[in-house]
């Protein structure tokens, strides 16, 4: 049994998509009650920045890894530790 | 000072705001210091591995970590907005006709109590604790007629000066109250009058 290094992208995506989905519910929230207001502008920019630059960061790191490598989990009904 | 309309939801008409008051900068820095602390985890992390001898970053161990630390960060950035949001939206006006008290308790919940300065019975400030002593913030909690719950301006900067400033305002408000209320009546029933039967009915 082998799994895919993809399938590790989409955990990871699904974990993106919940925090995306808070930070909306945030944005909504500094929009509604704080409209208009100098600090809720640099919050929101300062929020948008350092969101992106992470995201950019950890495209940059796995680029260079091949993600069609697999990891095998058992193989002759044992676990090989020695993968990680 | 501040734009009213901008600052209150309903303002009214000759209403300005006395006080506009958020928690003391040292809560916010307190928490800011915790995130900061977490943030140091996935480098800890990396150290170890590295010391383990089979890290590598083309292989499943860098990719594990390089998308654990993402995670990691972006959730810690997160929460950290969530604080910094939470302290920007946790505020407690004074105006010159009553307090209201605005408070972001979570994502889904949110807080708004305001209440005339004329009902205010007592105020008590309780500032106790080593760090509220150093950096001067405490807890201002008000008593209001006719209702059990009591107004709480949390963690505020120097909490006796606003006491000053709220009885202050209350006081103010009394006087133009009772002034507004002599000005309303006619000149020939300025002076109290035995109330009737008619009156009453």
């Amino acid at each position: 049994m082998s799994i895919q290094f993809t399938f590790f992208l989409g955990v990871y995506f699904v974990g993106f998509l919940f925090f995306f989905i808070v930070s909306l519910l945030n944005i909504y929230h500094l929009f509604k009650y704080a409209k208009g207001a100098l600090g809720s502008k640099i919050l929101l920019f300062s929020y948008s920045i350092v969101t992106i630059g992470l995201l950019a960061l950890t495209a940059f790191l796995i680029k260079d890894i091949d993600l069609r490598q697999s990891l095998i989990l058992f193989e002759n009904n044992s676990f090989d530790f020695s993968q990680f | 000072m501040a734009n009213l309309a901008d600052r209150l939801h309903n303002p009214r008409p000759g209403e300005y705001i006395i006080l506009y008051i958020h928690r003391h900068w040292i809560i916010l820095f307190a928490s800011i210091m915790k995130y900061i602390a977490l943030a140091w985890v996935p480098v800890l992390v990396y150290f170890v591995l590295v010391m383990q001898g089979n890290f590598d970053w083309q292989g499943l161990s860098g990719l594990l970590f390089i998308l654990g630390s993402s995670l990691f960060y972006l959730y810690l950035w997160l929460f950290l907005f969530n604080s910094l949001l939470d302290h920007y939206l946790d505020v407690w006006i004074v105006t010159n006709e009553r307090i209201i008290n605005v408070e972001q308790i979570n994502l889904f919940s949110r807080l708004i109590s305001e209440k005339q300065l004329d009902k205010m019975q007592d105020i008590t400030v309780i500032s106790k604790g080593f760090w509220p002593t150093i950096f001067n913030y405490g807890d201002v909690h008000i008593q209001t007629a006719g209702s059990v719950e009591r107004f709480i301006f949390r963690q505020i900067h120097n909490p006796r000066r606003i006491v000053h400033a709220i009885t202050d305002a209350a006081e103010r408000y009394r006087i133009k109250f009772e002034l507004d209320l002599d000005n309303d009546q006619p000149p020939e029933q300025s002076q109290p009058k035995p109330m009737s039967i008619s009156q009453n009915e």
